[in-house]
């Protein structure tokens, strides 16, 4: 017998062996890549940190300071809650809505399912460079508002509409993905609980109320969050489409921090930005947390 | 098991080391040869510089040159490649960033190879060029071209209005704009405008200085919301409230010169590109250019590229044969068959007999009266800039607030200062109080 274990506690041991094994390039990668940078982000914040120097400087707080002064960086959080509070509601629901669609028995349902997924699997630069064509002055939106004698605006060349235009190609981009999330969600429902439901007298508006919306609890949390994390950190439509403009109607917080590095070469002020891109998903997401927290269905 | 540890710690060793040496990869070079780097703004560029080295290899046999162009986004890439220390020997650069890499120190002084170098002549050069590249007594790169920017005309709907030259003066480029501006096919909507104004700075700077207004002053102050410089604006604004003047997204265009081609303006402001850009996209199109109208005395901007060595190069003597040659009365003349640019030399001016072109004599007369495009002051101002001349010709903005307001957000955020060393140190010395 004692031999038997000791057998077994070297089995184990080599098993963990040969998992750290299996691990050590993905920890490898994810620490040099991912979880480094995370951390050292943490420590540039608080130097004026320029690449074209040797030495850097610490600066303390100042560079948060220089932030609360900073009209343009308030622009990008202003841009950047107008953003998350426009895009993940409608994206929210009109994933909700396309799941629900195609969760039926509708004719040529793979065709609609797939077709609503592509664009999220689409890269985004093209699909940015396709929106610019039609929200282009002679573009195909403009053309189809022309049918009914609407004369529509250079849709991204306007500070008064380009916002929401990268906008609605956000909600455009994104809802096919969360709608195969909601799509696993409502599959996930046992459908005892339905026919329970039915033989209760629920009408079908019952049914969706008291049976699909708490079932669909945990995605939703998923999506919500997933769809906050992702509007807050918008860069590839701006800076493929607008580069923050006109008269930086579309500088988002990504985009404010990717110019403050890369364009000012101040890596110092630009980090001080991303810890409180970083601050305030963190935040959102744990009042979010609070007033929906994930349950199992 | 053990086949299973021992598979899994080969695959992971093989990964470390394919993913090693993907990293060191990158870092490897052809240590003998020479790295130049450039843009590409036409597809005659790259031919012409392929061309180049082969002719500048025949004749230094011990020197190979390595070209690597950046196609996009090529100021994004080279500060990341100064910055770092990973630079090619030669770079290919725009007047306009020296102020801003002396600042930060990552390029190489050219005054001692210059000195040393009896054959290489820098007389020769357009002194307004060479200056471009000089910063504090030194020089830091050398010019290979340039473009002014001179009034494109189509002389078509010029004589269809009864005009006969290009207009002069602002009045007259004010008047002849809303003559222009007609209802071609009778709909009763106007579809040919006067004036397509390019929305970017240098276009509105002309202007300004026409007016003897300032951008920054010589001793470094703002001097953009002073009644020179507003009323410059003023003017333009004006002719686009008026109706005689657009913008290019107004019409549907990308760009100025895109608006001009597709006949929907009849004047338009651009460089000697935009001459290829017309023979390459709109050969039917006519046009004529002229010097740019003058409102209290004449003014033009000037783009100048060159070629500077970065501090970090290996072999400064071997980049500088290159740098020599590419900026030699050889290599101008090789540049001039581009079409895009006018030599920066003298001596290739005179011999290609370039007074005698009736398109480029224009471009080269407006360089006695054009100024650089270079400005010391920090990029978030020009960008702040950017966004203030957006919400003027854009959205209808009113000149004077918006220029004061861009002014109070620039003092606020202490952007005015003229380097970002004494920026840096006022940082510095209030982190320290």
């Amino acid at each position: 017998m004692p031999n038997s274990r000791r057998s077994g506690t070297t089995e184990r041991y080599r098993e963990a062996v040969s998992a750290y094994f299996f691990l050590l390039p993905s920890l490898v990668v994810l620490s040099l890549f991912v979880f480094g940078p995370l951390v050292f982000i943490l420590a540039v914040a608080f130097f004026d940190w320029n690449l074209f120097r040797p030495e850097q400087h610490f600066l303390g707080a100042a560079n948060f300071v220089e932030l609360a002064g900073d009209e343009l960086f308030f622009t990008a959080l202003r841009n950047t809650a107008v953003y998350a509070l426009g895009v993940v509601p409608i994206q929210t629901l009109l994933a909700l809505l396309l799941a629900l669609a195609v969760n039926q028995n509708i004719p040529a349902r793979g065709f609609f399912r797939a077709a609503f997924y592509i664009p999220a699997i689409t890269s985004s630069v093209v699909t940015s460079i396709i929106f610019l064509w039609i929200y282009s002055k002679p573009g195909l939106l403009n053309y189809v508002l022309s049918w009914f004698g609407i004369v529509g605006p250079d849709w991204i060349g306007s500070p008064k509409y380009a916002l929401g235009a990268i906008m609605a190609l956000n909600v455009w981009s994104t809802s096919g993905y969360f709608m195969v999330a909601f799509l696993a969600g409502l599959q996930a429902i046992p459908v005892s609980l339905y026919e329970a439901a039915r033989i209760d007298g629920a009408s079908s508006w019952g049914r969706f109320r008291h049976v699909t919306v708490p079932g669909l609890k945990p995605t939703l949390f998923f999506v919500v969050t997933l769809g906050i994390i992702g509007t807050f950190q918008v860069f590839d439509q701006i800076y493929m489409m607008s580069a923050g403009g006109p008269v930086n109607a579309t500088t988002t917080l990504s985009y404010f921090i990717y110019i403050s590095a890369f364009r000012y070469f101040r890596f110092g002020y630009a980090a001080a930005a991303a810890v409180v891109l970083f601050a305030i998903i963190l935040l959102v997401t744990r009042v979010q947390q609070k007033i929906a927290r994930p349950e199992a269905p | 098991m053990s086949r299973v540890v021992l598979f899994s710690s080969n695959s992971g060793a093989l990964i470390v080391l394919l993913l090693a040496l993907s990293l060191f990869g990158c870092d490897q070079q052809d240590s003998d040869s020479l790295r130049l780097t450039g843009w590409i703004s036409s597809p005659v560029e790259e031919t012409l510089t392929r061309s180049f080295i082969d002719t500048f290899e025949r004749r230094h046999p011990g020197l190979p040159v390595h070209y690597e162009p950046i196609t996009a986004n090529y100021m994004d890439k080279l500060l990341l490649m100064l910055a770092t220390g990973t630079a090619p020997d030669v770079v290919m650069l725009e007047a306009f960033w020296i102020p801003l890499l002396v600042d930060y120190d990552v390029l190489l002084p050219l005054d001692d190879f210059v000195a040393q170098d009896p054959g290489f002549f820098p007389e020769d050069f357009e002194p307004a060029l060479l200056d471009a590249f000089r910063f504090n007594g030194k020089l830091y790169g050398l010019p290979k071209d340039y473009s002014t920017l001179v009034l494109y005309f189509n002389p078509a709907m010029f004589a269809k209005a009864g005009l006969a030259g290009a207009p002069r003066t602002w009045d007259e480029f004010a008047e002849y704009a809303r003559r222009l501006t007609r209802d071609t096919d009778g709909d009763g909507i106007v579809d040919q405008y006067g004036y397509c104004h390019a929305e970017a700075f240098e276009y509105s700077l002309p202007f300004v200085w026409q007016n003897r207004g300032e951008y920054f002053d010589a001793q470094g102050r703002a001097a953009f919301d002073e009644p020179a410089f507003v009323k410059a604006l003023s003017f333009l604004q004006r002719m686009k409230t008026d109706g005689v003047a657009v913008m290019p997204s107004d019409v549907g265009a990308a760009w100025n010169m895109d608006a001009f081609g597709r006949g929907r303006v009849a004047m338009a402001i651009s460089g000697l590109w935009a001459a290829n850009f017309m023979k390459e996209t709109y050969a039917r199109t006519p046009y004529r250019v002229a010097p740019l109208p003058a409102g209290k005395q004449a003014a033009s901007i000037a783009f100048v590229a060159g070629y500077a060595i970065p501090k970090a190069t290996r072999h400064p003597d071997k980049a500088w044969q290159v740098l020599r040659y590419l900026t030699g009365p050889e290599g101008g003349r090789i540049w001039e068959k581009s079409g895009i640019g006018l030599p920066a030399r003298r001596s290739v001016t005179r011999d290609l007999e370039l007074e005698r072109d009736p398109l480029k004599r224009v471009f080269l007369r407006s360089l006695d009266h054009a100024r650089v495009w270079q400005f010391r002051v920090n990029q978030r101002v020009l960008d702040e800039t950017q966004s203030a001349l957006q919400a003027i010709f854009l959205t209808g903005a009113a000149i004077q607030p918006t220029l004061a307001d861009l002014k109070r957000r620039l003092e606020r955020g202490r952007l005015l200062q003229a380097d970002s060393r004494s920026r840096e140190s006022q940082n510095r010395s209030e982190a320290s109080r």
